[in-house]
């Protein structure tokens, strides 16, 4: 069939990236970019995100991009947004990137001052559940019991509840997303483009090096946790108000657990532990809304 | 102006100016994405070969003139086979391993109802090859029609008034509508075929068809009916199944009253007896052979006939019909023990003792029928008492003489019927230009055969593999939407049996839309741009004016096959480097 020639959005990611084959950071940088559009300014901090907006001095990004401190996403954003406020480009959207390290650890406090003054931009957590590009090395996004080059065994704690810490900062808008929805996806950054104020979002991408998957894994890794709720679509406005955007399949979690060489050393029983902590924060979540 | 170091920021900040598309990454691997469209398992199992998900991408954006376009691609019987195909595309759909199969046949029915289309033309090198068809009904209607279309001068010659074969005078208007079958036989008539009717072809007839013609093609069905000895065959109120239901067609019966008894447990005889309930007899009851579930007739039209409130009385063969002066009153059985012998053959044995008697005004003998070869005694067709055909080139042993359908097969189906249509058609155009068929075969085979697209031997779609089949496994279910099959419209059976209105509702508009979407569309690529906006490389490009595939980037795609994995239809395969 001759597929009729369609309009698409501008892409602002270039090819040509470091990213590893199959990386569903660069898909979600991708979708997140394109729902932007190309009038905006990024800030970049060390993650895998990094990684992949180019080394110096060529830059993956075909947007403005700030490469920041790894510990300041926020702030950096906010300044920018500021800056631009005071030359009268209000209407020029800011986002800042940060990997799950520089987000749940290391840039959490700024990232909350940022929060607590409202500060206008959009913040992205690209959450691959570790420190991948330095070597996969546990965060506190690492999920108990997966498997990382610090958690040999298997982590022992829990993820922290990042949704829950933004949304106690009372923020405008927080929302999860997953590369394996991308409508869902792409309509949430739209949504938080035409807002004001703190937007966060919560982006699961699945990575195929540290995950132990194979290369073509990630969507579909990503749908699965979606659809065993590990990983639910759920909004937050103004931290109080929550709406599940995607009722689930609800499939059992070895769905998403067996298709990862991460979850390999799991017994039947830590199986299903995870499954009842799902079930719980499911529960929980449901309870909000 | 010009800044102090220590305010500049090209001096205080590195910045970067040039593009990582300096960094050719596609040599980091070998492998390659190919966009190669490939068959569904439905249109696989379509006798037909017809080119459903086109058809029903077409239909699920409302398009139903493309929808029936498509149809019309490979058959010219979209309207009948809609209403009255056994479907055996229903059977093999992806679709019936997740949540139901898509409703097929029904939509088919749809895209006749809604749609508007041409037949597209295939090649004009026939004109010279003038062509003529025996026989009117789905075989010689798709012979006529496909020659047609590759440019062949084509006559059909007709026994009786009307062309259409069964489909005009036995299958009952409660399944086939006459107004779908006659919208579809005058597209057939649009590509300027000729039908000569009420003209009987025997052999001094054929001989000079043959001479005139460059090939002949014989599709005159299998419309005898088999008759038993059975003592008071010749009372008044038995009737032949076939001759009954010509008679209900042609509207010489229009009521029967009375006790009805249909003898046969077939297709025909269910039919028989559910036009009979129709025309007002008292009291239908079907008499079969076999035991229940191993009647031939299908188990929809038998639950049908059933709610209708007919009788069925399993293992009885008739053993003499009693009259009241000439006219038929009882029927006589005695009980069947067996219906096939050892070696599987048929031959019922009986058990004399247990006899069953039924009241009966009229008898209707539904036993079978099969092909008359009679007309052609004295031809070289009839050497053997049947014709023989080559199975892949449909030729007789008589040179020239091409034939198919029910014909030479016995009692089939509509769909067989116009797969041997097109078959044959394709055949004689290779016969009459004196190229050889099997090559002409072979490129178009859908998966194992033995459909073939005859669209796309003239018409090459490029970039598809026709051979391999979508399977179930080849499609990513975690993405897929549960929507289950719904059961649709049909009249109750009160409303049925106070005339011949057809038993299933069509779809209307909205539904048919709604029905369509649930196809996966196996196979064929429909431009929803996944394998596109997966890429994390940035590098599946997509079509546009110099290509009308999705393709990979050589430069900077790194192989990771996410395109394949997100492609919800198989299209996209993993291949290598070119
Ligand atoms: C009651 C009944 C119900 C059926 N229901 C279905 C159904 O629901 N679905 C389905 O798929 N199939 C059904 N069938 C089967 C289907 O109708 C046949 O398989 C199909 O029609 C065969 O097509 P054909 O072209 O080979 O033969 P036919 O349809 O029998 O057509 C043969 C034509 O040749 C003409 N002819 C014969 N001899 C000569 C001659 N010497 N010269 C000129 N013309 C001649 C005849 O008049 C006739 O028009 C049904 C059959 C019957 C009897
Ligand atoms: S889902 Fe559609 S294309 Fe696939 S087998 Fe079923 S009807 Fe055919
Ligand atoms: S002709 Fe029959 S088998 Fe072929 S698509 Fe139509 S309903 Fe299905």
């Amino acid at each position: 069939m001759v597929v009729k020639a369609q309009s698409r959005p501008a892409e602002v990611l270039r090819p040509g990236h470091a990213g590893c084959p199959g990386c569903g950071h660069a898909m979600g940088m991708r979708m997140v970019l394109r729902a932007l559009g190309n009038r905006a300014v990024v800030v970049v901090v060390p993650s895998c995100v990094a990684v992949i907006s180019g080394p110096y001095p060529y830059a993956a990004l075909n947007v403005p991009m700030f490469h920041s401190a790894f510990e300041i996403a926020a702030p950096t954003a906010a300044g920018i947004s500021q800056a631009l406020k005071i030359q009268g480009k209000d209407d020029i959207p800011v986002l800042a990137f940060a990997g799950d390290g520089g987000t749940f650890d290391i840039g959490l406090q700024s990232l909350s001052g940022a929060a607590d003054r409202n500060e206008d931009f959009i913040y992205v957590c690209m959450d691959n559940e570790a420190y991948m590009n330095t070597g996969i090395q546990v965060s506190s996004a690492t999920p108990r019991y997966a498997w990382t080059g610090t958690s040999p065994m298997g982590n022992t704690r829990r993820k922290k509840h990042i949704m829950e810490i933004m949304a106690a900062h009372r923020i405008p808008y927080a929302a999860t997303a997953c590369i394996g929805f991308a409508d869902d996806l792409t309509a949430k950054v739209k949504k938080a483009k035409e807002m004001r104020g703190t937007r966060f979002l919560h982006l699961l991408s699945p990575c195929p090096t540290g995950w132990k998957m194979e290369q073509h894994l990630s969507p579909k890794a990503a749908v699965a946790a979606v659809e065993t709720n590990i990983f639910p679509l759920y909004e937050i406005f103004g931290g109080s108000e929550y709406v599940i955007n995607y009722r689930s399949k609800g499939l059992p979690v070895e769905t998403y657990l067996s298709l990862q060489g991460r979850y390999r050393h799991l017994r039947p029983e830590d199986v299903k532990s995870i499954q009842a902590e799902t079930d719980r924060n499911w529960e929980e979540l449901k309870r909000r809304v | 102006m010009s800044l102090p170091d220590w305010l500049n920021p090209e001096k205080i900040i590195p910045i970067s100016r040039g593009s990582t598309t300096v960094f050719k990454t596609g040599t980091w691997s070998g492998n390659r994405p190919e966009h190669r469209e490939k068959t569904s398992p439905c249109r696989a199992a379509c006798p037909a070969g017809n080119n459903i998900p086109d058809a029903l991408f077409a239909a699920s954006q409302g398009n139903f003139d493309d929808a029936l376009s498509a149809f019309l691609e490979e058959s010219p019987l979209p309207g009948v086979c809609g209403s009255v195909c056994y479907h055996p595309c229903e059977t093999y759909c992806n679709r019936d391993k997740w949540d139901g199969s898509v409703h097929i046949r029904t939509l088919e029915r749809a895209a006749a109802d809604y749609g508007n289309a041409i037949p597209i033309p295939l090649a004009n090198s026939g004109e010279r090859y003038p062509v003529a068809v025996v026989g009117s009904g789905p075989a010689g209607l798709s012979a006529a029609y496909h020659l047609a279309r590759m440019g062949h001068p084509v006559s059909v010659i007709e026994a009786r008034d009307e062309a259409g074969g069964l489909l005009r005078f036995a299958i009952p208007l409660y399944r086939l509508p006459q107004g779908v079958f006659q919208k579809d036989l005058k597209r057939i008539l649009s590509l300027g075929i000729s039908i000569n009717t009420g003209e009987k072809v025997g052999t001094k007839k054929l001989e000079e068809i043959r001479a005139k013609s460059s090939a002949v093609f014989i599709a005159s069905g299998a419309q005898r009916s088999i008759k038993a000895e059975i003592p008071g065959l010749d009372l008044e109120g038995v009737l032949p199944g076939l001759d009954f239901l010509q008679k209900v067609r042609r509207s010489v019966l229009t009521e029967l009253p009375g006790k009805v008894v249909v003898i046969g447990g077939g297709n025909v005889a269910v039919d028989a007896a559910r036009s009979a309930r129709r025309l007002g007899a008292d009291k239908v009851e079907v008499v079969c052979l076999e035991q229940r579930g191993d009647m031939p007739a299908h188990e929809r039209e038998w639950s049908d006939a059933l709610e209708e409130g007919i009788l069925f009385h399993y293992g009885w063969g008739p053993k003499r019909f009693l009259g009241k002066r000439s006219r038929a009153s009882r029927v006589e059985f005695a009980g069947c023990t067996s219906v096939f012998d050892s070696k599987g053959r048929f031959s019922p044995s009986y058990e004399e003792d247990e006899s069953l008697m039924l009241d009966a005004d009229w008898v209707i003998l539904a036993i079978g029928q099969v092909p008359d070869i009679s007309p052609y005694r004295a031809s070289p067709l009839a050497e053997r008492g049947f014709v023989q055909t080559d199975p892949i080139t449909l030729a007789t042993t008589w040179e020239g003489v091409f034939s198919g359908g029910d014909f030479v097969t016995g009692p089939r189906s509509v769909v067989e019927a116009i797969a041997a249509g097109k078959r044959a058609a394709l055949s004689i155009h290779c016969y009459t230009l004196g190229k050889p068929f099997s090559e002409a075969e072979e490129r178009t085979l859908l998966g194992d055969g033995p459909g073939f697209s005859i669209h796309s031997f003239f018409h090459p779609r490029e970039g598809w593999d026709p051979k391999s089949v979508v399977r179930f496994e080849d499609i990513e279910s975690l993405c897929l939407d549960q929507e289950a099959r719904r059961s649709l419209g049909r009249l109750s059976p009160v409303e049925r049996t106070t005339g011949f209105h057809e038993v299933d509702i069509p779809l209307d508009l909205r539904e048919a839309v709604q029905q369509a979407g649930r196809c996966f569309f196996c196979g064929t690529c429909t431009g929803c741009d996944r394998c596109f906006l997966y890429c994390p490389e940035v590098s599946l490009l997509p079509p546009d004016e110099n290509c009308s595939f999705y393709r990979a980037d050589d430069a900077f795609c790194k192989g990771c096959a996410v395109c394949a994995a997100v492609c919800p239809r198989g299209v996209m395969t993993m291949g290598e480097v070119k």
